[in-house]
């Protein structure tokens, strides 16, 4: 009598799991088409990533007296990769390409910089820059987002300071 | 059959209550999260329950800094007989400010202007107050000697003295007051010695300059140093009145690193009245010029 009672109980558990797994096999198939679609719906694919380029920056450092104060730097770059190709160089700092080449496997570059934040640069290929242009209108993070998927190298320059803001110590008891 | 179903329904009953236990414990943890944010200083204070943990960042002065100075300076010295002098001084500096839990010990130096201030001198105390802007300190002076660099144009004095000291920090300058009403060496009135002093600085590149003025208050009963008569008493007819003087000073900083800073400094200190009246030379006041080498550690 009492397992009659239960059966229907045990039942609807069985069809709580069957629904659960239903949704959770949906899901996952909702997430493989989006991952498909985004990457087919994107205008640029990534070019394949050229493991030897290097760029380098002299100094990596930047430093300021005080925490927050704007940071001044000449920065050197130096990039090679293993193909010669049309690349360009960007920066954190602005959409806009620093600098191109036309078919280089090696470049340098020299220019000031003022920043309060840490400064990345990053070597492009060229054919993703014509793309950009080409799709002015659209927006600048989908964009932006193509570019970092197209990296060929990349590299950073850090901010430092000696003092801290408004008298604050220089080094404080957190260790951890 | 009874049994059986008896069975079932236990492992049922105990089954559901574990979920349930497991799916509270989610919540709490689903909630322990959402509101990490908002609660941490809280958590903060209830791990410390625990773990005794201190939470040193509740004064956000707790810290130190360490700085050590090689100074080569030029120029007047109130102290000795010839007034101007030719010879480059040769000072090796250790500036220093450690506060742990309020309580503090400084010594400040050239390097250390933009933490200490124009006239601190080296002090014990607590910081009993922080704002955004505004730090005050209670505090005691360990010596009354200068600091390194600028010691042949300061206002030296006979005692240490104790008070409150206020220094508001802002974006680009720095305004400390300083009233010291305690002096247990005084053997009749404490009397009273105050400052105020105000520094700003100019960023120009990763070039800075600095430019400091401050106005300095000694009561009669606040006995100066003077080099013929060295530390006098009022009876004695030396400090019958009060004094003030003053001070200027321009320097520029270039951090060569993040350790590393080379500075240059020139500096100005008027004499008191009474001082300039107490002295047989016509000497009012005094300059002096450097350049300095800071480690930063």
């Amino acid at each position: 009598m009492n397992l009659l009672k239960l059966t229907p109980f045990m039942l609807n558990i069985k069809d709580h799991y069957k629904v659960h797994a239903t949704r959770a096999r949906r899901s996952v198939k909702v997430i493989l088409v989006a991952a498909f679609t985004l990457m087919f719906m994107s205008p640029i694919q990534a070019e394949p990533t050229d493991s030897n380029a290097w760029l380098k920056i002299i100094p990596e450092q930047c430093v300021a007296l005080l925490q927050g104060q704007e940071c001044y730097v000449t920065v050197e770059l130096s990039w090679r990769t293993t193909v010669s190709g049309n690349y360009c160089l960007y920066s954190s700092l602005n959409m806009k390409a620093l600098r191109c080449w036309e078919n280089k496997k090696i470049g340098e570059f020299k220019q000031e910089f003022s920043s309060k934040n840490n400064i990345k640069f990053y070597l492009t290929h060229k054919k993703d820059l014509e793309n950009k242009q080409g799709n002015a209108q659209k927006n600048d993070a989908i964009s932006s987002f193509n570019f970092r998927l197209n990296d060929v190298a990349s590299a950073e320059i850090k901010m430092a300071w000696v003092h801290k803001k408004k008298g604050k110590p220089r080094t404080s008891w957190r260790m951890f | 059959m009874n049994k059986l179903s008896t069975s079932l329904l236990a492992s049922l009953v105990t089954a559901s209550f574990l979920l349930s236990s497991s799916a509270l414990a989610h919540d709490e943890h689903k909630e322990h999260n959402h509101h990490k944010e908002h609660k941490h200083h809280k958590e903060h204070k209830h791990h410390k329950d625990h773990d005794m943990d201190i939470d040193f960042d509740e004064n956000p002065r707790d810290g130190f800094y360490l700085g050590m100075s090689a100074i080569s300076s030029r120029g007047d010295n109130f102290y000795l007989s010839e007034h101007d002098t030719d010879e480059m001084d040769f000072d090796l500096d250790v500036s220093y400010r450690v506060q742990f839990l309020g309580l503090f010990v400084e010594s400040p130096g050239l390097s250390s202007r933009r933490i200490h201030g124009l006239y601190a001198t080296p002090v014990w105390g607590i910081n009993f107050f922080n704002n955004d802007t505004w730090s005050l300190d209670l505090f005691y002076e360990t010596s009354t000697k200068g600091i390194d660099g600028l010691e042949g144009i300061q206002n030296r004095k006979k005692a240490k003295r104790g008070g409150v000291r206020a220094t508001g920090y802002f974006d680009n300058s720095q305004l400390q007051m300083i009233l010291t009403p305690y002096s247990p060496d005084n053997i009749d009135s404490d009397g009273l010695e105050a400052s105020i002093s105000y520094g700003h600085n100019w960023q120009v590149k990763n070039w800075n300059f600095y430019g400091n003025v401050g106005v300095h208050y000694r009561s009669e009963e606040v006995f100066d140093y003077s080099l013929d008569n060295g530390y006098q008493s009022s009876s004695e007819g030396f400090s019958s009145s009060d004094g003030i003087s003053t001070s200027a000073e321009i320097g520029l900083e270039y951090p060569l690193s993040s350790n590393w800073v080379f500075g240059s400094f020139v500096a100005y200190r008027s004499l008191s009245d009474r001082v300039i009246q107490s002295r047989q030379d016509d000497v009012e006041d005094g300059y002096k010029a450097g350049v300095l080498l800071t480690y930063n550690f």
